[in-house]
């Protein structure tokens, strides 16, 4: 149900119970709602550029729910990985409630959710990837609340290609704190308790990510290989509305073979289909 | 390796430079190419509180490169303005564009070959000012991308739009 569904942003069409599009100015919904525009007054890189003012609102009223679930999702230690299925779980929140719901609103809790998921799970993506070991390693033993901002404020993971981040410093840290497994109110959102059992699609997701990762990697190593991107069927492929454009920022690293999309997952744990899938793209490419 | 040893470090390397974390560099046989060598053409024109611009670049490199000359609607390379130490103009956006730049799917890139010699325009801007801002000095960030990499150009020029200091990479 949510490979396919998750991959291509379903949420993008969903609107929440303020009557705000989930995904925001990603959403073709964005057009009909009010929204407040302001420069950023965060005194880092994103200091002047355009900040949605309204989803911060939004954000602010659902906030102590938000960081409660993560906390709970996240568990008492959490490894990186462990983080990375957190936000996985806040990232397909939205089109599973709309789906068991017959298009039911989607909670204010679970669109504030799926925006600080969105961004948190682009940057545990980038983590995981970096490196064979990460996914085993406690998120807290990498660094403070502190260090992790910096990383990504000096890093642009808050204004990326243009995309501004609204949550404030002190919003990000906090969160990384309960991404971390550190003390205070851990409870998943009781809308998003409805929705559980949470692993089953929970794992379909994380699956649908790392399938992109591979598949976007492939992609890169064949353009690396002289293959530009071409015309026709292929080309298309190549550009399709299917590859989800905010992961490419974890296929900045030159080189990386497709086979890193294993890291997503401690190792040997990388469900079997992954493995599968990997394999077959390049057949399906030559095809 | 273990779990003490990791950080926040592959954040940096994955998301800004486009550049190689080492344990990628360790994997490939072949040393990464050098970066293109680009020169920045900047066009710089003031209308009372507008400032436009537009940034073409040469790939003065014997090779042809590939450049990012859009994102969806908006321009393929980033430009900043400001005025004084930190004060940042506001860019002035379509609506179109401001959907794009708020959207962290993103506008999807457009890549585009610039041979040997050949230049490229890989965007224009316009920012606002305020009154009070109009005799102040105003310096230009730009990034752009290239293959696999990250060039970035400054301009710095007076409040009337001429240049002050030569464009320099």
């Amino acid at each position: 149900m949510i490979g396919g569904a998750f991959v291509t942003f379903a949420a993008s069409s969903l609107l929440d119970e303020d009557g705000r599009p989930v995904a925001e100015v990603g959403s073709p919904l964005y057009e009909g709602v009010a929204t407040e525009i302001v420069a950023c007054p965060y005194h880092d890189a994103r200091r002047g550029l355009p900040m949605n003012r309204s989803a911060l609102r939004q954000l602010g009223a659902a906030w102590p729910s938000v960081v409660a679930t993560a906390r709970a999702l996240a568990g008492p230690s959490p490894t990186v990985h462990a983080a990375w299925c957190a936000a996985v779980v806040g990232l397909a929140a939205p089109v599973v409630w709309s789906h068991q719901r017959g298009g039911a609103p989607v909670p204010r809790a679970l669109s504030a959710s799926f925006k600080t998921s969105l961004g948190m799970s682009q940057v545990l993506t980038a983590l995981l990837l970096s490196d064979a070991a990460m996914a085993g390693a406690p998120l807290g033993s990498l660094g403070s609340r502190d260090d992790f901002f910096a990383v990504l404020d000096q890093g642009r993971w808050l204004v990326g290609q243009d995309q501004v981040c609204a949550g404030t410093p002190g919003q990000i840290g906090e969160l990384f704190d309960a991404l971390c497994g550190a003390d205070g109110d851990a409870a998943l959102d009781p809308a998003l308790r409805s929705l559980a059992p949470l692993a089953p699609w929970r794992d379909e997701a994380a699956l649908a990510i790392a399938r992109s990762v591979g598949w976007l990697a492939t992609l890169a190593a064949r353009r690396r290989g002289g293959v530009r991107a071409p015309g026709g069927a292929r080309g298309a492929a190549w550009l399709s509305g299917d590859v989800p454009p905010w992961l490419r920022a974890v296929l900045a690293v030159p080189n990386r073979p497709p086979e890193h999309a294993l890291r997503l997952y401690p190792a040997g744990e990388a469900p079997a289909a992954l493995v599968a899938f990997l394999t077959a793209v390049p057949e399906q490419l030559d095809a | 390796m273990s779990a003490r040893a990791l950080g926040f470090a592959g954040l940096l390397l994955g998301s800004s430079a486009f550049g190689a974390a080492p344990s990628e560099v360790a994997s490939i046989p072949e040393a990464a190419p050098a970066a293109p060598q680009l020169a920045p053409r900047w066009s710089v024109e003031v209308d009372g509180d507008r400032v436009l611009v537009s940034l073409h670049v040469r790939n003065l490199d014997d090779a042809a490169v590939d450049v990012m000359v859009a994102r969806g609607t908006l321009p393929g390379a980033n430009v900043s303005a400001r005025v004084g130490v930190d004060t940042f103009l506001e860019p002035v956006l379509s609506r179109e564009a401001r959907v794009q730049t708020f959207s962290r799917m993103g506008p999807m890139p457009r890549y585009a070959v610039a041979g040997a010699g050949e230049e490229l325009l890989v965007g224009t801007w316009e920012f606002a000012r305020t009154k009070e801002q109009r005799a102040e000095p105003i310096t230009l960030e730009a990034s752009v991308w290239a293959g696999l990499d990250r060039v970035t150009f400054e301009w710095t020029g007076s409040g009337d739009g001429s240049p002050v200091v030569a464009a320099s990479s």
